[in-house]
């Protein structure tokens, strides 16, 4: 193996890891399209974007205003861009050794938007069996995370513990909060990098008690031929690339029969 | 704006109740195809006065082709590509002569609207590609092999 073997020997081993942009400037450029549309929803001047997207929580505030304006930038970053197609621009090295070059990439990415001490953190959830186990989440931070301003992830090990456990005591909540706070993983990702975990992982988030804001997005991809987990791909995806010699092999195909 | 006329292919449901995850109750007939006009209109262009109905599981009869003549329609708006699954897979020969008759299709529940070759070839690929994965996933040499019983 090279000397890029490290991070994708983590992933395998553990189901996570964090990269750096092998594109940066595709990276900024997204940034860029979100940051100055989320200062353009709030309707406040767009100054530096560290200091504007850590501070949103001064101009959106949690509950209702905070779904509303998560909504509302989800949708005005996605008209007439492809967030899909920038995102696996901005870290395509590390995705195609993940899944390949025949890429499925979600239709809209989620965005997440968390002020200091929002009470509406994400639910310990893992997205396989509904999503394909074949998948890779890409958590991409707008600034830079750490802390309760992260999000958590249990690993390989740690999950299929976590498993065991409800499977055999599906009522003790507090032997599973004790797994839960003893082997989660509170991740740091610095703006610039990004967090790829396998689908099967557990993951969540805590209530933020940093004085900052999260602007996260998350966003899925998979081989267009690997297998399909229970949601319909048509909704939940679109095809992102294709090789020419997979477009030559199906046209082929099809002429064949 | 396109000025084009849609015939609307709107879904019988299986099920009136819980048709799908997430969803309460079914569409009826009447409901999708007020949707499909408000989607044709916002593309510049109309919906039939008639529409086609697939139904689910089923998909669409061969006399959607007719159809499309019969309406003079230079586009098809689907509720949801499932207008053309039968069983586990998509009818993609139906869904290329509906293309080669109109060289517009629309599908709304997926907000997908194809009338250029090139996002049509894409789109198809994709299909195709969904079909042979659903048929291999559904395949016993596959669930062997997953399931770590070896090739059979």
């Amino acid at each position: 193996m090279g000397e890029n073997a490290y991070p994708f020997d983590e992933f395998e081993s553990r189901g996570f890891c964090v990269v750096p942009a092998s594109r940066p400037e595709s990276l900024d450029g997204l940034r860029s399209h979100i940051w100055t549309t989320a200062m353009r929803l709030i309707g406040a001047p767009a100054t530096e974007a560290d200091a504007d997207l850590n501070g949103l929580h001064r101009h959106v505030h949690g509950g209702d205003d905070a779904t509303r304006f998560r909504l509302a930038l989800t949708k005005a970053i996605t008209d007439g861009f492809d967030v899909g197609a920038a995102v696996f621009d901005a870290f395509g090295d590390h995705l195609s050794r993940l899944v390949g070059t025949d890429v499925l990439s979600q239709r809209v990415p989620n965005v997440v938007f968390q002020p200091p001490g929002d009470p509406h953190p994400t639910e310990l959830h893992r997205d396989a069996p509904a999503n394909s186990p074949y998948e890779v989440v890409v958590w991409l931070p707008m600034v830079d995370c750490f802390g309760t301003k992260s999000m958590y992830v249990l690993d390989r090990s740690a999950t299929a513990d976590a498993l065991q456990t409800y499977r055999r005591n599906p009522d003790d909540r507090t032997g599973f909060q004790s797994l839960l706070e003893e082997r989660s993983i509170q991740m740091s990702v610095p703006y610039g990098s990004a967090l790829l975990f396998w689908s099967a992982l557990f993951h969540g988030s805590v209530v933020n008690d940093e004085p900052e804001t999260r602007l996260s997005l998350n966003t899925r991809y998979k081989n267009l031929f690997a297998p399909l987990g229970m949601k319909d791909p048509f909704r939940y995806f679109t095809i992102l690339h294709t090789t020419p010699l997979t477009r030559l092999g199906m046209r082929f195909q099809q002429d064949e029969a | 704006m396109s000025g084009r006329l849609y015939l609307g292919i709107v879904l019988e449901y299986a099920s009136t109740v819980n048709p799908e995850p997430g969803v309460r109750r079914a569409p009826t007939i009447d409901e999708q195809a007020r949707a499909l006009a408000r989607a044709s209109a916002s593309w510049g262009g109309s919906l039939s006065h008639h529409v086609v109905t697939a139904r689910q599981n089923h998909g669409l009869d061969r006399d959607v082709i007719g159809a499309l003549a019969d309406a003079g329609a230079t586009g098809a708006y689907c509720l949801t590509i499932d207008v053309f699954r039968r069983g586990d897979l998509i009818d993609d020969a139906l869904l290329a002569d509906v293309w080669s008759v109109t060289g517009c299709i629309g599908f709304l529940i997926e907000d997908v609207h194809l009338e250029d070759d090139g996002s049509y070839l894409d789109w198809l690929d994709m299909v195709r590609a969904i079909n042979a994965v659903r048929a291999r996933d559904a395949s016993a040499p596959w669930r062997s092999l997953v399931s770590g019983g070896g090739a059979p």
